[in-house]
């Protein structure tokens, strides 16, 4: 007997175990071997998984039903095929109802949160606030707050630091309530006023506030403050407020606060408002984790010219999915991305509207559901998302709708499109914010 | 589908058959429920033809059902049902008598990725390639799982034979297989020498 027959034998069952042994010690070193026995490996594996991919035509069962006057059967995998339409149907009517079903289910709760707080978060009429801005609490908005109100990411002594640099060149606004001051992760907003009118700017009136400091300020202390500052407010005299979004350098976050709504808001240096968001995705064959990251760049409601933070580590999601079933994962998902927000803010009878574009952190549960044979085009899976979470400001959801390219068996691309929703609650209040854009990430099999 | 006939055995659906209209009806739908796609598997694969394969499975079953009064005793029902096939693929072939050497055969070579399926057609076409004994043998046991028995059974020829048949019918499809199975051992062969030392690839 020949060693391929041997091998052949083997496959086939018929080996006694004294002849398994001798082949076994002869495949070990013989590379000849080795690579007849993948050949026949490949060809029994090959027929066997063959018998599953033909099935008989619906045309061929029906006429045999009819012939011998039964009725046409209409369960079964075998029997029902026929026409495209019944045979798609056939295959693929539990992967859709699933599709649909969480398509809609996500929809429906990011729709009816939209609706829910369109009813509750109507700004009040921008005319009805101009006064000053005041700041003694910013509550669930994101950051916390230093002693003038403005979010800020700097420790007491950075801020007395900065507050004494701008005071070598005569300039202040800006002021440390020591008593109340914390230190905040996310946002870093500092004032600086230009007052180039007659009349002092009225800002950030806090307890030990110096509006004669405030209006000394130059357009060299704004360059300087610039650097080390995230948002800068220009004041161009009363009545006519601007407020300018100037670059920041490298810290998080923007926050851009409106005393005034007439106001026009300049954005100097960065006319792309640029947001993004992420959630999990990912694909797997066969493999019982997946990891995925994902990046988007998307639009938000409400949307204003704010810039976003610098922080590389933004609009990014990370996913870490378990399968539960063939096409469903379960698992948890994080990321970071920043979130538009408008809201009222009523202190001490002074009412104000306040902008800002915090960088937040979310996180919570992802559901996937992932087609691997639609179309028998194995390397493309469409897929639909849907994350349920919180942003630290409130609850967060998320879906996403997609397709992902297998590369390989451990690593995909995918592209999609992704809708999420944010609310978060000022004294009282419900906003939200939504955003939308496309998205596209990697996922790796584990 | 009918819940208590899907737990009868195949005998119990014979006898099923043989009764009332009802329940003959149900009995016919379990069984070609469980072995339709088998023998249609066994049909295309014996014939490589989409259109015979049809028409011998649709024989097959009508055959089956106008027999099943004469059957009093069932041991094996889809080893039957699969005689039933081979004899009317055989007849089928009387008159279709079609060689086509082994050597006209060109197998592309294609490296696209998706080997399983390709590889699958390509083992389907060369399968129309064998004679019809070494074609039906190894369909028998590669695709059906039949034991050497139960194909000595269907065929009428000694289990040594079959069991040689299925042999001879691999060998060949090796060899008509061979450019693509040797773009394979490329890839084996790479694998392979991706995982040795760096000392042995400098020989």
């Amino acid at each position: 007997m020949t060693n391929s027959r041997f091998i052949h034998e083997y496959l086939d069952g018929g080996l006694g175990e004294t002849e398994r042994d001798s082949l076994f010690s002869l495949l070990s070193s013989d590379r000849g071997l080795q690579r007849e026995f993948d050949s026949q490996m490949r060809l029994h594996l090959i027929a066997q998984s063959d018998m599953s991919a033909i099935s008989p035509p619906i045309d061929v069962t029906n006429t045999i039903f009819s012939q011998l006057g039964f009725s046409i059967p209409t369960t079964g995998s075998n029997v029902a095929s026929g026409n495209f339409i019944v045979r798609f149907w056939s295959a693929n009517s539990r992967a859709l109802i699933s599709a649909i079903a969480t398509f809609l289910l996500t929809s429906l709760a990011f729709f009816g949160f939209r609706a829910y707080t369109e009813t509750q978060s109507n700004i009040a009429s921008k005319s009805d606030y101009t006064g000053q801005f005041h700041s003694s609490s910013l509550p669930l908005v994101s950051s916390v707050l230093n002693n003038d109100g403005y979010l800020s990411t700097k420790s007491n002594n950075e801020y007395e630091k900065q507050n004494t640099l701008s005071e070598k060149h005569g300039s202040s606004g800006i002021r440390q309530n020591k008593q109340r001051s914390v230190t905040n992760n996310f946002t870093t907003v500092n004032n600086n006023e230009d007052n180039s009118s007659n009349q002092p700017a009225v800002l950030g009136a806090g307890t030990d506030y110096d509006e004669n400091n405030a209006n000394s300020t130059t357009e060299d202390e704004n360059t300087f403050l610039n650097n080390v500052t995230i948002a800068t407010f220009d004041y161009d005299g009363p009545g006519s407020i601007n407020k300018q979004m100037l670059e920041n350098s490298g810290l998080t976050g923007n926050n851009y606060f409106s005393n005034n709504v007439n106001n026009s808001w300049k954005n100097q240096k960065n006319t792309a408002f640029l947001n993004s968001s992420s959630l999990l995705d990912n694909w797997s064959i066969n493999k019982d984790y997946s990891f995925t990251l994902n990046y988007l760049n998307n639009n938000a409601t409400p949307n204003f010219n704010i810039p976003t933070s610098n922080s590389k580590f933004q609009n990014l999601s990370a996913t870490l999915l378990y399968k539960i079933d063939n096409n469903s994962s379960i698992g948890l998902s994080c990321g970071r991305e920043c979130f538009t927000q408008e809201f009222a803010l009523n202190n001490n009878s002074s009412p104000s509207i306040i902008r800002q574009n915090p960088l937040l952190t979310w996180y919570g549960i992802s559901y996937r559901y992932l087609r691997h044979d639609l179309y028998e085009v194995t390397w493309l899976n469409p897929f639909i998302n849907a994350f349920v979470g919180g942003a630290g400001v409130g609850p967060f959801i998320k879906s996403d709708i997609g397709i992902n390219f297998r590369i390989s068996n451990y690593f995909a691309l995918s592209f999609g499109y992704s809708g999420s929703a944010l609310i978060y609650n000022v004294q009282g209040k419900i906003y939200k914010t939504f955003k939308y854009g496309p998205m596209y990430g990697i996922n790796f099999s584990l | 589908m009918n819940i208590q006939f899907s737990k009868y055995s195949d005998l119990e659906l014979i006898l099923a058959l043989k009764s009332g209209k009802k329940d003959a009806e149900l009995a016919f739908a379990e069984i070609y429920s469980r072995y339709s796609q088998r023998i249609y598997a066994y049909c295309l694969r014996v014939t490589g033809s989409h259109e015979e394969a049809k028409d011998i499975f649709q024989e097959c079953f009508l055959k089956f059902y106008n027999s099943v009064n004469g059957i009093e005793k069932m041991d094996n029902l889809p080893a039957y049902l699969i005689k039933i096939s081979r004899n009317i693929a055989l007849n089928l072939q009387r008159d279709q008598q079609v060689n086509i050497r082994i050597e006209d055969y060109n197998v592309s070579v294609n490296d696209s990725g998706y080997e399983q399926r390709e590889m699958m057609d390509l083992i389907a076409k060369a399968l129309d390639l064998l004679n019809f004994d070494f074609r039906e043998a190894f369909v028998m046991r590669m695709y059906q799982g039949l034991s050497y028995n139960e194909i000595s059974e269907i065929v009428g020829v000694g289990a040594d034979i079959i069991r040689n048949r299925v042999w001879r019918a691999k060998e060949k499809i090796k060899v008509i297989l061979d450019p693509y199975l040797k773009e394979m051992d490329k890839v084996f062969d790479m694998n392979e020498d991706l995982d040795k030392p760096k000392i042995m690839l400098k020989k």
